[in-house]
């Protein structure tokens, strides 16, 4: 094959040698530029390939079945928290037991190697759950390695808030003083009353641990109608142009990585904002027959898939445009799509489906994007294009 | 006469609160009316609530739960047969922070324990059964509830008109976590008062002080 250098010899001379008409150079120079596009085009695509598989050989070696989707897991660990049973407990919840007269008492049961281990495998099913989250507010005792080198800050939250249970360790020193070693229960304080520094407080409505307190589970669970606010809230900021009517009325508690949900809901937001030509969106929620998911529905009403249900462009792997949202909710919250789409027979008739990225039992395809299930609905289950994220409930029997 | 249903899994944590307050709990489990469950008990209407089995929750008007005994689902389905028989629910629970009423088609207490094992709660569960409450959040105020209240509101739109942003649906970016607390708060005070400006809401305090 010849070479590009040669090729574009060839050109210049045939397009300098006399007798060649204004037409004809118009017409080389044309083909020249098709050939150009042609080749930047087989260029892109064989770059695009070496990245997808560069891509897929690193993805494929991060990804693992057990933890793809797994929400059973990761909302039993996080319910510990509410469960007396577990140590945790004790660091999110006011001392109503004898059995904890010191600082030591509290978290050396949360020490202990098997239980430590248990939640640090966390980091496999939501890594930022437990690294931005878990582990600095109750494990960590000491700057990582990161922060030390990296200067990257201690925090945990969405607020970045400063002190944790162990780090900086203005808990322990504060327990050594007001907890430990007070026999007499009248003259033993719990962390829970310590007054915050100033210079840690994230807000002026934090006065005492117990507050920072509140802030963790706000990052650990949902209860009374928090969602239903967080929603009016995130609508405010990225709905400007749309109506939403909210009707949510959960007033109940599940427990999830609620910085996930809430960059989610942020995300459907801003992908419904690009699309004016329906203003209204309608948020619900609704549950399945035993009460053990409930399914947050965000509605575009009126909207519908300008493509087929196995179009490509919704299959939720790196290149698709639900890829984003597929991330923050795995092991977060079960996801589909509903709406209605150009049919699947090759019909031109729109036919309402329900696609099903993240369920429970997922497994990752070959490009590590969910393995889909496509199913037609019920045409009265479609008011529009659907976004349905559900959340699990647990029983007693589960905690 | 109306009957009480309580749960409070920790049977020694109830006992200590209850003499916290000089309540004998001998004495606590003679009110008539009140069934307050032990042991295994607990455990049965647990897992009936964790099935949606609430035939032997039809003959009592008030729940009274502790919030960390219920599991998710179990809670939902509480909410639910309230939702539906109009019957109340008070969930307690030490970790709970400001106490809030709700009413989203049936009347919910969420409360400290402190507020629920106090020295009142004898007399509450007492005019409750006889049908003489008219209010939950008696529980907290006793008769003054409608004062207690409308002096929270009135607070909470002082604090608005020199400044806070208490309504949550009106917040900018970033002002959600500091006004969160303020804005549970008002919506409890509407769910009991109504909807009032301050000059309406001056008028009715003066009403109800004239009342004492």
């Amino acid at each position: 094959m010849a070479s590009i250098e040669t090729n574009m010899k060839f050109v210049k001379e045939l397009l300098n040698s006399e007798g060649i008409s204004k037409n004809e150079r118009q017409f080389i120079l044309g083909l020249v530029e098709k050939e150009l596009i042609q080749g930047s085009l087989e260029l892109k695509s064989k770059l695009q390939e070496s990245n997808d598989s560069k891509k897929g050989i690193k993805e494929k070696e991060i990804l693992d079945e057990e933890y793809y989707h797994n929400l059973s897991k990761v909302t039993t660990l996080l319910s510990e928290f509410t469960n007396s049973n577990y140590p945790v407990k004790w660091l999110v919840h006011p001392i109503d037991s004898e059995d904890y007269e010191s600082f030591d008492d509290l978290i050396a049961p949360v020490e202990e190697l098997n239980y430590f281990n248990k939640w640090r495998n966390l980091q496999n099913y939501d890594n930022e759950l437990w690294y931005d989250v878990i582990f600095p507010f109750i494990f960590q005792k000491e700057l990582t390695k990161l922060q030390k080198e990296d200067g990257k800050p201690y925090g945990w939250g969405r607020n970045k808030i400063k002190i944790g249970w162990q780090y900086p360790g203005i808990i322990k020193d504060w327990c050594r003083e007001k907890m430990d070693n007070k026999k007499l229960q009248h003259e033993r304080k719990y962390p829970f009353v310590m007054k915050i520094p100033t210079e840690f407080k994230p807000n002026r409505n934090i006065n005492t641990f117990e507050d920072l307190v509140e802030e963790f589970k706000k990052e650990i669970r949902y209860e009374k109608d928090n969602l239903k606010d967080e929603i009016n809230y995130l609508a405010k900021k990225y709905l400007k142009k749309h109506n939403l009517e909210n009707q949510i009325n959960f007033v109940g508690k599940f427990f999830v990585n609620t910085g996930k949900v809430q960059k989610a809901i942020a995300k459907i937001f801003q992908m419904i904002s690009t699309r004016n030509l329906n203003l209204e969106v309608r948020v619900s929620n609704s549950f399945n027959e035993d009460n053990t998911v409930m399914f947050l529905n965000i509605n575009h009403l009126n909207s519908t898939s300008p493509n087929r249900p196995d179009d490509p462009a919704l299959e939720g792997s790196v290149y698709g445009d639900l890829e984003p949202l597929i991330r923050l909710s795995r092991n977060v919250c079960d996801f589909s799509i509903e709406s209605r789409f150009k049919s699947l027979d090759g019909s031109e008739d729109l036919i309402p489906y329900r696609i099903d990225y993240l369920y429970d039992g997922v497994k990752p395809n070959d490009s590590n994007g969910p393995t889909l299930i496509i199913n037609p609905i019920k045409d009265e289950e479609v008011i529009g294009f659907n976004f349905r994220l559900g959340f699990h409930l647990l029983k007693s029997g589960q905690l | 006469m109306k009957k009480i249903l309580l749960l409070d899994i920790r049977l020694p944590r109830q006992n200590e609160a209850l003499s916290n307050v000089g309540i004998d709990l001998k004495e606590f489990n003679e009110v008539n009316g009140l069934k307050n469950l032990s042991g295994n008990e607990c455990e049965t209407c647990l897992n009936h609530l964790d099935v949606n089995k609430t035939d032997d929750l039809q003959e009592f008007e008030l729940f009274v739960f502790h919030e960390s005994d219920l599991s998710s689902v179990a809670l939902k389905n509480i909410t639910d047969f309230c939702l539906q028989t109009g019957k109340s629910l008070i969930l307690f629970s030490g970790s709970i922070q400001q106490n809030l009423y709700f009413n989203d088609g049936f009347n919910m207490l969420s409360v400290n324990s402190k507020s629920l094992y106090s020295d009142k709660i004898i007399e509450f569960f007492t005019r409750f059964i006889a049908n003489e409450v008219s209010h939950l959040t008696e529980l907290i105020y006793g008769n003054s509830w409608e004062l207690n209240y409308a002096l929270i509101y009135r607070q909470l739109l002082l604090d608005e008109i020199n400044g806070d942003k208490i309504n949550h649906d009106k917040l900018d970016d970033g002002e959600e976590v500091d006004s969160k607390r303020k804005s549970d708060l008002l919506k409890s005070c509407i769910s009991i008062l109504g909807e009032y400006d301050k000059n309406s809401l001056d008028m009715l305090i003066d009403k109800k002080i004239n009342l004492f």
